[in-house]
This record gives structure tokens, sequence and C-alpha cells, in this order.
């Protein structure tokens, strides 16, 4: 059975072609103007891509904050069910996902089948997400996929809070006029997300194996602060950004999975 | 008249201010008083029998800003006190004569004072409602409150309350009340054709008009909702808990049941509702009433009831309604609903009965954010 996961995000479409030997291919295009024809353009570009024909996919669900908008799809599931299906599949002795994307972070809870248990979304504005990542990465004017591993030179000296992104930026700002290394602030940066990270883990309760989603996983700083602030280890799959598209493909795949 | 027009014509009552409410029946009644209730309970019985119309009082809803009340109260203060406050500021309950508080918090106890400050051309009582359930005396004590009200109303608006009017307006309120629960009967039996919006502003609206005048529309409304079509569909069925004094945005509920559910039991406008069937008993009516109180009430997290475990009363609801799982809405900062979830949570977990929580404030009026936990919540039970 060949199926497809189409994952909304907040900046980016994310896209995963599913046959029964695992992924047939996935893309990730940047979102600009409608929900609903971002994510036909995106799926149209990984067909494709692909060389796969439309009428190849038996069964398309859509996942993420546009769901509902995505007419091409047979049906929608949510971000925290597909992820946890997808973290599944990459690792099948998860227990708790951590997904951090653009808008914010969300925990889920799963069993040995991948079925949600629990979950939290963070509930303090934008602290403990992508964006606010991106804002710092403008500020210290570094390119986003460098700061990882800037932030792992960085000391533990620089403190920011974690319950408001103004309020760290104004924090960060007086940082940068102190003339404090941009590895040390990056350091500092990481903390406060992943403390955010870890406060809305502990109300679903964390048991391994853990595995961080979403595109931000692909930043080594955030990883190596979850596994100091966690005291546990942290799997991260080959395309953390791709999880919820292939939870979706996955649950599409699944009898119950009525549109 | 047709369900959809009854339904309609309480939509547009409950979305009008209290105060414009008062002077509509006002001047259809000249010369009669009207007294507005806070939640959760108060004896409706004893103000319709001084003659007047008994109000629910339930804030300012979504279309009250706050301009006076912030500066009264602190910043973890619940929603409901504070437009309550407001309301009384802003003129909008003028032409309400009295107010009826009571002790189920904190903050309504210091609510009441406040109103007594701030506002002293009108009568403001406060009611010192029994919280022990089990000593003997209880019921008497509570019909001594009783009629401490009922002569306060007579000493400040000048109307008494004789025990054969008492008894009478027990029979009316008897009566609402029998009505009342074969709506969330029939709801339990066939929630497509009835939904939580459009219960909810009935029972509200049913709060805003004399007993009499309510109970013949909600007669026509009964008779003509199993003739509404509607296919069942595939959603969960949930119990809503924790809504019993500040009232979740219209907003809210319609979301809930956009997710994925049907809510086949709640606890809105829960003191409406509070005594579970007729007040028993032959006798003295004040008696009765306060005994009933004790003794035929729901469980609720603003009393104390001594004699069985807080989740003992939500599971029976959840197994007489045959629901699948509990949503706890609590107001943000409502302090008896978020003290009994502890205890609620614990009982449903023992049950082996799926919950979860989602706060809300009256002004709420963004919902994208319980929209996705709740679908997530109906997906994790409906698709695993």
């Amino acid at each position: 059975m060949v199926t497809a996961g189409i994952d909304i995000g907040h900046e980016s479409v994310n896209v995963v072609v599913l046959h029964d030997d695992g992924i047939l291919g996935h893309a990730t295009l940047v979102i600009s103007g409608e929900v609903g024809a971002a994510a036909r353009l995106a799926f149209e570009t990984t067909l494709g891509r692909l060389g796969v024909a439309r009428a190849s996919i038996q069964r398309i669900f859509a996942t993420g904050v546009g769901r509902e908008n995505v007419t091409l799809a047979d049906g929608h599931r949510t971000q925290m069910l597909s992820h946890a299906r997808g973290a599944h599949w990459w690792f099948p002795g998860a227990r708790t996902v951590v997904d951090v994307g653009a808008e914010g972070n969300r925990v889920m809870r799963c069993d040995a089948r991948g079925s949600l248990t629990d979950f939290a979304l963070n509930d303090k504005c934008a602290a403990g997400s992508g964006v606010f990542l991106e804002t710092v990465a403008g500020m210290l004017d570094i390119p986003i996929a460098d700061m990882g591993a800037l932030s792992l030179r960085g000391s533990s000296d620089v403190v920011l809070t974690s319950t408001c992104a103004v309020f760290a930026e104004s924090e960060i700002v007086a940082e940068i006029h102190r003339g404090t290394p941009r590895e040390d602030i990056l350091r500092g940066v990481n903390d406060s997300i992943v403390s955010r990270i870890a406060a809305t883990s502990r109300r679903v309760g964390i048991e391994p194996d853990l595995v961080l989603t979403g595109g931000v996983a692909r930043n080594a700083g955030i990883v190596q602060a979850l596994r100091e602030q966690l005291e546990m280890d942290v799997a991260v799959p080959e395309h953390p950004e791709i999880t919820g598209a292939l939870g979706a493909a996955l649950l599409a795949r699944e009898p119950a999975g009525a549109a | 008249m047709t369900a959809e027009a009854i339904i309609e014509r309480c939509r547009d009552l409950v979305t009008q201010p209290l105060g414009a409410v008062a002077e509509q029946w006002k001047t259809r009644h000249p010369g009669g008083k009207v007294v507005a209730v806070y939640p959760v309970w108060a004896p409706a019985e004893v103000i319709h029998a001084a003659g007047m119309l008994p109000l629910s009082l339930l804030g300012g809803g979504t279309s009250v800003e706050l301009t006076h009340a912030d500066a009264r109260f602190q910043s973890f203060v619940c929603s409901i006190a504070k437009s309550t406050l407001e309301l009384g500021f802003q003129g909008l309950v003028k032409g309400v004569d009295g107010f009826v508080y009571s002790n189920i918090c904190d903050v309504a106890r210091n609510l009441s004072s406040i109103y007594q400050r701030n506002f002293q051309d009108v009568f403001v009582e406060y009611l010192h409602l029994p919280q022990n359930s089990t000593s003997p005396s209880v019921a008497v004590y509570c019909a001594s409150e009783l009629r401490r009200l009922a002569a306060g109303f007579e000493q400040a608006l000048g109307l008494g309350v004789t025990p054969m009017a008492l008894s009478k307006s027990i029979d009316v309120y008897n009566a609402l009340r029998a009505r009342l629960r074969a709506f969330y009967a029939f709801r339990i039996a066939e929630p497509q054709k009835l939904s939580t919006v459009d219960l909810y502003v009935v029972l509200r609206a049913a709060t805003l008009v004399p007993p009499e005048e309510a109970i013949p529309s909600l007669d026509t409304l009964l008779a003509e909702l199993p003739q509404r079509s509607a296919r069942p569909r595939d959603r969960l069925r949930v119990v809503i808990e924790g809504a019993f004094c500040e009232q979740p945005p219209i907003g809210l509920l319609e979301v809930l049941e956009e997710a994925g559910c049907y809510v086949v039991e709640d606890d809105l406008l829960l003191g409406w509702r509070w005594i579970t069937g007729d007040v028993a008993g032959e006798g003295d009516p004040y008696d009765r009433l306060g005994a009933a109180y004790v003794n035929q009430a729901v469980p609720s997290s603003t009393r104390h009831e001594g004699r069985e475990h807080r989740s003992v009363g939500l599971i029976e609801k959840v197994r007489r309604a045959n629901a699948q799982a509990v949503i706890f809405m609590p107001a943000k900062f409502c302090e008896p609903a978020l003290f009994d979830y502890v205890l609620m949570r614990q009982g449903l977990e023992r049950a082996g009965i799926p919950h979860m929580l989602v706060e809300f404030e009256e002004k709420m009026w963004t919902f994208e954010r319980t929209r996705n936990e709740i679908e997530t919540f109906v997906e994790s039970m409906m698709f695993d």
C-alpha cells in the first residue's frame, strides 16, 4: 500500500510518501501563501521528484496547523498523534516524544504500539519554540544551521528567562552590549528553550526512550541541553522534520483511519 | 413555535445585559423587584415567593471590558468575580434591586462585601450555606439561613414571604427542575438532536424569566426535539466537569462539539439543577428546602461532602450518561474546582475513565489551541 502524509507547519510543509518497504521519498518546502495551495505544490513536487503518479497513492492524510484546508487529502489527524506514530516508526522503543516546531513545543507519551496515551503543549508564548531560535540567529547574525555547533563551545554563564520570549530577547540584547561571547549567549538560549520543554515534559511524565522530533532537533546544542536537563539519552531521527508527515502517512494506512 | 425559534429566542435573551432583562420585566410588573443570585446555588424559591424575579448573575461573559474591577481585585482572581463587579460599575445591572452571594469560595465571599461597599443603594445579602453534610442539625441550620434571607428581603425591599407562598414556589421550581432533568435525559439518549450550545442557551434563558413563563416554552421544546432529524455520528461521549460557577464562552462549547465530542452531561449552571428531584417532605417549607439543599444535592466542589469520595458522584454521572471520558473544564483561578480536580482525577484513573483538562476564562476568544488538544484527545481514543 502506498500512502502519503502532508504536515503543514507554521513555516514549512513536509511531505512523505510511504510504501510497504519504508519511505519512498520526502520533501520540505517553505510555505508561502494559502496553506491548501502550498500543500498541493509540495505534494506535486514530491511526486515529480519521485516519478510517482498521483493515482498510485491510495490514501493521503494531512496533519499540522492547517490540516483541514488540505483539500487533496482524504483525511486529517492532529500533529500529536502523527508525531507519536512517526517517532515510534523510527524508534519502536519510543515512549516519550518531544516535538519542537516553529511556534511551540509539544510532548507526547505513547505505548509499545505507538498509541498516544497522554500529551501536553507549551503554554508560554514563543518561549521554547523554533521561531525564537530564528530570532536569536538574526540578532547574533549567525546562520541557523551553525547555532548548534557554536553553542556546544559556549559556557553556562548566561542564564536567560524561560517564560517569555520577548523578555529573553531583551536579556540577549543586554548580553550583546556587555560583550558576552556569542557561544555563551547561544548556550544560554538553548538552556532557556530546553527548560521550557522540560517543564512541558514533566507535566505528562518522562519515560525512556525519548525521541526529539521537528526541525529544531537538528540543533545539536538543543539536543545536548535536553540530555543534560532531563538526564536521559535523546534519540533524533534521521530526518526529524518529516516525523509528523511520516506519522500521517502511517495513520493513512490504518483501517480505522476514516476521513 | 418551532424548536429553532424557541432556541433562537433564548439565544437572544442570554445576550442581553442583566439590567435590561430586569427592566423589561419591571415594565410588565410595575413596582416589582428583581434579585440576582451569584453561583452556585441560591434559593430562587424564596425570592419568587416574595413576588420578586430571581435572575442568575453570571458575570460579564465575552462582552464586558474590565475598566474598574481590575483595580479592585488581584490578578489571580477568577474572571467572573471581576466582571460581576464591573457590571455594577458600568450600570449594566441597573434595575436589579438585590444581590445574593454565598460562601462558595473566598473570592465570592469578598465579592459580596465589595458589592455592599461600592453599591449602597441595592440590597446585598451573603448566605452562609452549610459546609458540613453529616451533622444532624445541618438542615435545620440551612433552613434558618433561608429564613434570615427572607427576613432581609422584607426589611430591605418590603416584600415578605409567607409559608404558603413559599410552598407554592417550591412546587413551581420542582416543575422547572423536572423539565431541566428531562432535557438532560434527552441529550443523553439522543445527543445528535440537542447540541450542548442549544441546551445551554435554553437553560440559561430559563434563569432569566419567571418559571411560570419558562415552563410552557420548555414543554413545547421538549415535544419538538424528538422530531428533529439528525444522524448519530461517531463521536466521543464526554462529561464536562468544573464549569459550575464561571461559565465558558459559547465558542468553547462549540469547539468541543466540532472537535468530535458529544457532551452528554455537564455541570453548567449547576445551581439551577442543584436539587436532584422534587423537594421532598411536607410541613414547614423552609425546613423542606433546607433539607433538600443538604440531602438532595448534586455533588459539588463548592460544598464539602463528607459522606463519600469526591470522585464517586462524577463516576456515577459518567456511567449514567454512558460517557467515555471526562473533560475537566475549570475556570482559571477557580480554587474549588482545581482543588477537587486532583481527587476526581485520582478516582477516574482508578476507574479507568480517560480524562483531560481544559482551563478557560469567560472572555476567552481564541480556541485553536484548545481545539487541537481536544481533537488529539478524541483521536487518541477513537483511532488507537
